[in-house]
């Protein structure tokens, strides 16, 4: 079966990656703020008046601002936080040229906005993809060049040269360590997911052996018995025979009734990971693929019977579907949304025609539409042609 | 019930000795000696700047060979002391700020790379030999002892950010372990109860279909005819095959078995392959030999059995009436 994407991941070592990262940001901004407030004091005369101001607010503040709001902000918001940060730090740095007055400004002095390039080289490196973070790395660097000509009105370009390229290098280690990091949390979360899903998987197959071995002592010893006395020993009419069946049908009703602790609801991770157990017990032959995402929580009623319908389309199509032994492509895809889940189980086997469809077939089609268009908000629907395949589609809408 | 236990992949950074994060050491090393080079008009002798670039090559050649996630503590103590000697080499030979005072940058960066490495108080030991032979160079001189304290407290957010970072690291790494270990367990219940009730309801449901009318009829006390008898024979033989021969257990098969026990032949279906599944493509050709051969036979005996998983047939199908068939299926696809 495919594994690409039956496993999700959830993204919590990731997560835990950039909040270390966001954390360290803090106070690494405080420690520049504490280092550059003499340049504050003396490069003031240099830009327009509130430049400075809001510069150092923006530049100082927003870091403390993430580190703030990082124990609840999702992978993603914190993503677009850091990305824009790293837009607001590039603002500043560019719009000191049109702030820039009374110039030049001494040969020893530069604008304090280029003395702290990494601190919004590793915000970028966290937002955006590698290639993207290492190109914003470099034009960044770059640009400090151009901005400390323009200070100190070309007394010495090499030097600001210099400094642009030693810029490079020195942010080139701590993006490339961001980058690091964030694959190794997404490495570690694909690992836990798998090693999650096979557990799971493991769990199942014994619970389910279990509960096989719990009916088959019950099929044997009530119901066969019960079925053998009336019918071979000839004593349906007998008191002990009617008692049997009664506490049969009883124990049968116990079993129904019976709750196995199952929770209510159920995320949408754990219906994918029991999907995929339950194909693999069919065929080992099927394709999986997940589409999009959930996180509102699954009735496990409907996840129960989504996968008992799946599991009745598989076998029907493995038993069905091929001509000759000849290869069939199966397709398992669930689709999620925060408003449907749907699966649909597609086979690009013989198929039949609905007017001459064996009893079986259609019993089973039958079955499998009937069980979940009784479910509140769940359908069925089925299609296939002879020659053409066969399609069945399973869902649930809340 | 016991779970399989998994043990998660460790949040480790192993790429940070890796060739990638080698070639940028080396870029690093190559641009700040290049840079060093260009500032020896700052310098009193530019054989100190040679012998110190010399030094900071052999502090990375050190710290790149030893490819330990942790770096072993006598290198570590190698590149304290080198840096150390470096900085007390070359902070006497500047004669102006600037790129002239390299090494205490270079240093700071090559104790971030060692707090990234395990050695997070050997780093900040480090940084501060640095530091402390730095300032102490700046009390010898006449007016540059505030601009040593500034050259080494622009370095320390380098060292600053290497430690927290090593710290954060390792504290979620240890957080997500627990948060593995109760996550796992929760899932593992999860499936486990699910996959019982879906067992159950199926299994339930399939009883209630074949026998469910007729052990009602029995607990009411009806009266049986002998057609009825031989419906609850037919049906007691459907369960046992059922048990006997799961993967057997198909709509199709079970029709024909039963057409074949209705004209009076005795049907044995065995499973012994299961709980491992057929192959792929395997069921069908079964399903369709198997009809054949009960839907041929008037009377007599017919035995259809899947093999254990390993022999060269996967099934046998032997018709023992009037005349003698066998069909064998092989393991591998003919």
């Amino acid at each position: 079966m495919n594994n690409a994407k039956r496993i999700p991941a959830t993204a919590r070592a990731e997560l835990g990656v950039v909040r270390v990262m966001t954390a360290v940001l803090a106070p690494a901004t405080m420690l520049f703020l504490a280092l550059t407030i003499g340049s504050l004091r003396e490069q003031s005369v240099f830009v327009m008046p509130h430049w400075q101001t809001t510069a150092a607010i923006a530049i100082f503040g927003t870091p403390l601002v993430l580190a703030a709001v990082s124990p609840w902000a999702s992978l993603r918001q914190l993503k677009i936080l850091h990305g824009t940060y790293a837009v607001i730090f590039s603002s500043i740095v560019l719009s000191w040229i049109p702030a820039f007055i009374n110039g030049p400004m001494p040969t020893d002095a530069a604008p304090w906005t280029a003395g702290m390039t990494a601190l919004s080289t590793v915000p970028a490196a966290i937002a955006w993809r590698p290639l993207v973070a290492w190109l914003y790395l470099i034009v960044s660097s770059l640009v400090i060049a151009p901005i400390r000509i323009i200070a100190d009105g070309g007394a010495d370009v090499s030097l600001a040269i210099q400094f642009a390229v030693f810029t490079i290098t020195v942010c080139a280690a701590f993006t490339a360590v961001a980058i690091v990091a964030m694959g190794a949390g997404r490495k570690v979360d694909r690992a836990t997911a798998a090693a999650r899903a096979s557990s799971a998987r493991a769990a199942a197959l014994t619970a389910r052996a279990e509960e096989q071995a719990h009916l088959d002592a019950l099929v044997h010893d009530e119901v066969i018995a019960t079925i053998f006395a009336a019918a071979g020993a000839g004593r349906s009419d007998s008191e002990s025979t009617r008692a049997q069946a009664t506490r049969t049908i009883a124990r049968l009703g116990q079993l129904h009734h019976a709750t196995v602790s199952v929770p209510g609801l159920i995320q949408s991770d754990y219906l994918i990971q029991a999907l995929a157990t339950s194909i693999d017990e069919v065929t080992d032959a099927a394709q999986f693929v997940v589409t999009g995402e959930r996180s509102q929580p699954i009735p496990s009623s409907v996840a129960s019977a989504l996968i008992e319908a799946t599991v009745e389309a598989l076998r029907n199509s493995v038993a069905h579907a091929s001509v000759d032994s000849s290869p069939v492509q199966r397709i398992v895809a669930l689709d999620l949304s925060a408003n449907r889940v749907e699966i649909t189980i597609t086979d690009d086997g013989q198929g039949f025609g609905t007017e001459r469809v064996m009893a079986d077939r259609l019993g089973i089609a039958v079955s499998i539409i009937g069980r979940m268009n009784s479910l509140p908000g769940a359908n069925a629907s089925m299609w296939s042609r002879i020659g053409e395949g066969t399609r069945v589609t399973v869902g649930w809408q809340r | 019930m016991s779970y399989q236990r998994s043990t998660p992949q460790r949040l480790e950074l192993p790429e940070i000795t890796g060739r990638g994060a080698h070639l940028l050491i080396w870029i690093y090393y190559v641009t700040i000696s290049a840079l060093a080079l260009l500032a020896l008009e700052d310098v009193h002798f530019p054989v100190i700047v040679y012998l110190s670039i010399g030094i900071f090559g052999a502090i990375w050649f050190t710290l790149t060979r030893d490819t330990r996630q942790r770096v072993g503590r006598g290198v570590a103590a190698f590149v304290i002391a080198a840096s150390v000697v470096t900085t007390l080499l070359s902070s006497w030979n500047s004669t102006v700020g600037g790129f002239s005072q390299w090494y205490v940058g270079a240093g700071a960066l090559v104790m971030f790379y060692l707090s990234l490495r395990g050695r997070d108080l050997e780093a900040w030991i480090g940084f501060s030999a640095i530091g402390v032979a730095f300032i102490a160079w700046g009390f010898t001189t006449d007016g540059r002892l505030a601009e040593s304290i500034m050259v080494v407290a622009r370095q320390a957010p380098i060292v600053l950010v290497g430690s927290l970072f090593s710290y954060g690291m390792s504290r979620t790494s240890k957080k997500l372990d627990g948060l593995h270990e109760a996550d796992t367990a929760r899932v593992a219940a999860e499936a486990a109860a699910l996959a019982r009730t879906a067992e159950r309801s199926r299994r339930l449901a399939s009883l209630d279909a074949s026998v469910g009318l007729h052990l009602q009829r029995i607990a009411d006390g009806a009266e049986l005819t002998s057609n009825d008898r031989q419906e609850l024979l037919m049906a007691e033989a459907r369960l046992r095959d059922g048990l006997r021969a799961r993967q057997l257990d198909l709509p199709e098969i079970a029709a024909a078995v039963q057409r074949a026990r209705r004209r009076g032949a005795t049907v044995l279906l065995l499973d012994d392959r299961y709980p491992l599944t057929l192959p792929t493509g395997a069921l069908p050709r079964i399903i369709a030999d198997a009809v054949r051969m009960l839907d041929s036979t008037a009377d007599g005996r017919v035995t259809i059995r899947l093999l254990p998983a390993g022999r060269p047939l996967l099934a046998t199908m032997v018709a023992d009436g009037e005349d003698y068939t066998r069909v064998e299926i092989p393991a591998l696809p003919s």
